[in-house]
């Protein structure tokens, strides 16, 4: 891992958030995570949802909804049963995208759903439980990849 | 709410919470086993990508816990009240036994928990019982003198 690089992604990722720093996710209490994300309707045809929107937009929101559905809970088994989480895995790997775009923008657990999407695991094992260093090497991942 | 008011915790998950109080910003950082456990810095949980001792079996069970608590000093408590020179902690377990959530005692009595990727929170353990932990499988001590395990 080339860690100058990862460097420079986590400042991205810090200066992005900075700018958003009064939109819709901030570190708070849970109806923070709600604030300002649209409700996407994993019920209906997510497919024909995508269609009409942008995907990373879409995705983007299914991931607030996801983080919002399952806050309080420290079981990862009940991070991948949730209805959000099953809906972005749906999709395919239309979805890494707006699931890089996410983690760009709010680092969280959702990198599990990069993994079963795409079968990597772009950051080395000594990063086991450490949130900043597997985004990193998930977003210079995405940077190689063009996903960004 | 806010720091140092009373948590806005889901009461379809927390139905009992009516003392926890907000004690920290939200974070997905670290987790409630790893906080117990005094680490700000890592999720630990037993299954790959998160951290978790190798001295404790890689299972979601009260086993694989209460040899995570063993390997880092801790027997298990004749009492939940809290006793001078032990630091305790408390594993909830839902009704079949699957462990969910541990809290580390306060020199006050109270108790201090890490919510999932949500906040910190100091509380009573009956404040966390429910649909979302469970409830109590045990209380754990460590004696402070003893060396703590990295």
């Amino acid at each position: 891992m080339n860690m100058a690089r990862m460097a420079r992604a986590l400042d991205q990722t810090k200066s992005e958030r900075r700018v958003r720093a009064s939109g819709a996710v901030q570190t708070g209490a849970l109806h923070n995570y709600r604030t300002g994300a649209e409700d996407i309707d994993v019920g209906s045809d997510l497919r024909a949802q995508i269609a009409r929107r942008n995907d990373v937009k879409v995705i983007v929101d299914l991931v607030r909804q996801w983080r919002a559905s399952t806050i309080n809970v420290s079981d990862f088994a009940d991070w991948v049963a949730d209805k959000h989480y099953r809906a972005i895995i749906a999709v395919g790997e239309r979805a890494i995208p707006g699931v890089l775009a996410a983690i760009a923008e709010e680092p969280s657990w959702i990198v599990l759903a990069l993994e079963e999407l795409t079968g990597a695991r772009p950051y080395d094992d000594d990063a086991f439980g450490d949130l900043e260093r597997i985004v990193g090497g998930w977003l210079v991942w995405g940077s190689d990849k063009k996903l960004l | 709410m806010g720091l140092g008011q009373k948590a806005a915790l889901n009461p379809q998950e927390f139905p009992n919470c009516t003392t926890a109080i907000e004690t920290s910003q939200a974070t997905p950082k670290h987790n409630c086993i790893a906080y117990a456990f005094g680490d700000t810095t890592r999720w630990w949980w037993p299954k790959r990508p998160f951290y978790w001792p190798t001295a404790a079996p890689s299972e979601v069970t009260v086993h694989a816990f209460e040899q995570l608590l063993a390997h880092k000093g801790y027997r298990e408590s004749a009492t939940e009240q809290p006793e001078d020179g032990k630091h305790k902690i408390a594993l909830f377990v839902t009704a079949d036994g699957r462990p969910t959530h541990m809290a580390s005692q306060l020199k006050t009595g109270r108790w201090s928990s890490k919510i999932g990727q949500n906040v910190d929170v100091e509380h009573d353990l009956a404040d966390l019982f429910g649909p979302q932990y469970g409830g109590l499988h045990k209380v754990y001590e460590r004696v402070l003198s003893a060396p703590a395990v990295p």
